[in-house]
């Protein structure tokens, strides 16, 4: 399975006469994780909802797998990509497998109904869900609802997939699980971009991290070029980048505030 | 649970059917005059044309031309307009992720009965024959669909909040402008009010056949969104991130759904509570995969009108209620109940 190459060119886009994006280029490799990055009010979450095809940039363009996700008819575009993050709280008392279920919904002609039911049961599995299944989602916290929605977007198994900090409202260990997802899904060929907060878990999970400040990308980089200038430049704070004594993974310390 | 689900909504449809064969058969033998079943079944069997022949015996006679006249096209009445309120009812709930929403959100109840009153308070109900009144309120009721969807849809985007309000407010604009009116022509009040306060006793083989004519391919259309509907019923965005035409959906689900309730509201007059309560209570049971609830929501709908128009026949005999109060009478406590219920199951 090949993944999509993700291509942004110049892209502006404004809400209310702001402009929120200023002219954003970069590209994603086909298979790659690339972890969004910046401070609040940056334009992370909107960059990738005018990936999605969800908001209309007001000029220049966006790609994936060579195409405008915004041109394609709802269903194939569903195929290409799909965007995951906070959803208002569900209205009515659907099934944890239901919700997942509607990942298929605008499938036109499924594969066979087994290949469906093994897709299933796989979306489930990744997010450890199989043992809620029958769980009305409105009886489950907002960690697990987090989860149902990632397995939604998993089952619906487009070629790119958009998580906005799909980690929000889980606990450590689901926060570790959802990153090695994000590995494992890049593995299979899935192109991943991915709104993360904890610098630290976007150093460890994606190939690059493109910074993003006041709507501009400021700089797009392998986590092995993060240093404490960038970081400093982007939020504003002083850091020490280490290398982090199990993983080898750069990794971020804030200042100690004892010394401020 | 799938299954589990799947099987118990099969014998939910199943309990339907059965309400729908005595209610059917009450309906048929219960009013102000009381008919024994076997009549209405020889009548049945007889058919339109020979059951009212005057034969041996009188009564019979007279209990064939009741039947096929005043109470057959009655009943079919009442259960097409409940099926339609309460599929309505299952839509606008779900496209408004709100369990309050009822099928009158864009107004069409109060637009009908202002065509309706207007009609009255002008002396037009006879210029097009029987048809007056209810063309008049149909086009009264599209008109107002009309109004507040225009009001809200900018760019061929129609944002559901701002439906919302619009709904309310063109609603209560249009019952000031029927309170003046009554006013006006005070010598009509009290067809106005009767009107206002909905009842099937007009109920006639034409309406049944007009009301059939966009009930069953409204329906049919309504239930071919029962899965985009689950999806946006998640919210409109996510739903667009599962692939669906969201704008589409919506306008086919709203403007269809608002179609098939103009439709019957024409004519018999708004009749409330139908519509808010039962897909309430068949998603209660049921579960909200719509694919269930809107055809569970029709035969229930269906049913719970028709138990309604026979309550209000025959509760203060000879005098007939509309059965606009009965739903109301019924169907305010029972839905109270079902806040309270809801309320504890969450807690």
């Amino acid at each position: 399975m090949s993944g999509g190459r993700v291509t942004v060119q110049d892209l502006v886009f404004r809400r209310g006469g702001r402009e929120v994006l200023k002219g954003i280029s970069f590209e994603v490799e086909p298979g790659r994780v690339a972890a969004v990055v910046g401070p609040n009010g940056a334009g992370k979450s909107t960059l990738l909802k005018v990936i999605s095809g969800y908001l209309k940039p007001a000029s220049g363009s966006v790609t994936v797998c060579g195409v405008d996700p915004a041109s394609l008819h709802p269903s194939e575009r569903s195929r290409l990509v799909t965007y995951s993050g906070d959803e208002p709280d569900p209205a009515f008392a659907f099934t944890v497998q239901e919700t997942v279920e509607m990942g298929r919904v605008a499938a036109e002609a499924p594969v066979s109904r087994a290949d469906l039911a093994g897709a299933l049961e796989e979306a489930l599995e990744a997010l450890q869900l199989a043992g809620l299944r029958d769980r009305p989602i409105t009886s489950l916290s907002s960690g697990e609802r987090q989860r149902v929605y990632l397995a939604r977007a998993l089952y619906q198994d487009p070629l790119v997939i958009l998580l906005d900090e799909p980690t929000t409202h889980l606990d450590m260990a689901y926060e570790v699980h959802v990153a090695g997802m994000t590995r494992d899904l890049a593995r299979r060929g899935k192109t991943v971009l991915t709104v993360v907060h904890d610098l630290n878990l976007a150093l460890r999970c994606a190939d690059r991290l493109v910074f993003l400040r006041d709507g501009r990308l400021l700089y797009n980089v392998a986590p092995g070029d993060v240093t404490s200038e960038i970081v400093g430049d982007i939020y504003g704070v002083e850091v020490r980048v280490a290398s982090h004594p199990v993983l080898g993974t750069p990794f971020v310390t804030p200042p100690s505030s004892r010394k401020a | 649970m799938a299954t589990e689900r799947a099987a118990r909504n099969q014998r939910l449809v199943a309990a339907g059917l059965l309400f729908l064969l005595v209610g059917l058969a009450l309906g048929l033998s219960l009013g102000s005059v009381s008919l024994p079943l076997r009549y209405v079944i020889r009548a049945l069997a007889k058919g339109p044309s020979r059951a009212a022949v005057p034969s041996t015996d009188e009564t019979e006679a007279l209990a064939g031309a009741i039947l096929w006249t005043l109470r057959f096209p009655r009943v079919l009445l009442a259960f097409i307009e409940g099926a339609g309120l309460a599929v309505a009812g299952s839509v606008m709930q779900g496209l408004f992720r709100n369990p309050m929403a009822d099928p009158y959100v864009l107004g069409v109840s109060s637009g009908a009965s202002l065509g309706a009153v207007l009609g009255i308070a002008l002396g037009l109900g006879g210029v097009f024959g029987m048809w007056s009144l209810p063309a008049l309120a149909f086009a009264g009721a599209l008109g107002s669909a009309a109004l507040v969807y225009a009001l809200s849809t900018h760019r061929k985007r129609t944002d559901t909040w701002t439906l919302l309000l619009a709904g309310i407010a063109v609603s209560s604009l249009i019952s000031s402008l029927i309170a003046f009116i009554m006013v006006i022509a005070r010598e009509r009040v009290d067809e106005i009010v009767f009107w206002t306060m909905g009842a099937l006793s007009r109920a006639s083989w034409m309406s049944v056949a007009a009301s059939l004519a966009y009930t069953v391919p409204g329906l049919i259309a309504l239930f071919r969104h029962a899965r985009a509907l689950n999806a946006l019923s998640f919210g409109e965005e996510p739903a667009f991130h599962m692939g669906v035409q969201v704008e589409e959906a919506k306008r086919t689900l709203l403007w269809t759904s608002s179609l098939v309730v103009a439709g019957g509201v024409a004519f018999t007059g708004p009749i409330g509570f139908i519509g808010l309560i039962v897909p309430h209570a068949v998603r209660l049971v049921a579960g909200p995969d719509h694919r269930w609830l809107m055809p569970l929501s029709g035969l229930f709908g269906g049913n719970a009108l028709l138990f309604a128009d026979l309550v209000a026949r025959v509760i203060a005999p000879p005098r007939e209620m509309p059965v606009g109060v009965i739903t109301a009478l019924s169907g305010a406590p029972f839905f109270l109940y079902l806040l309270a219920h809801s309320r504890r199951r969450r807690e």
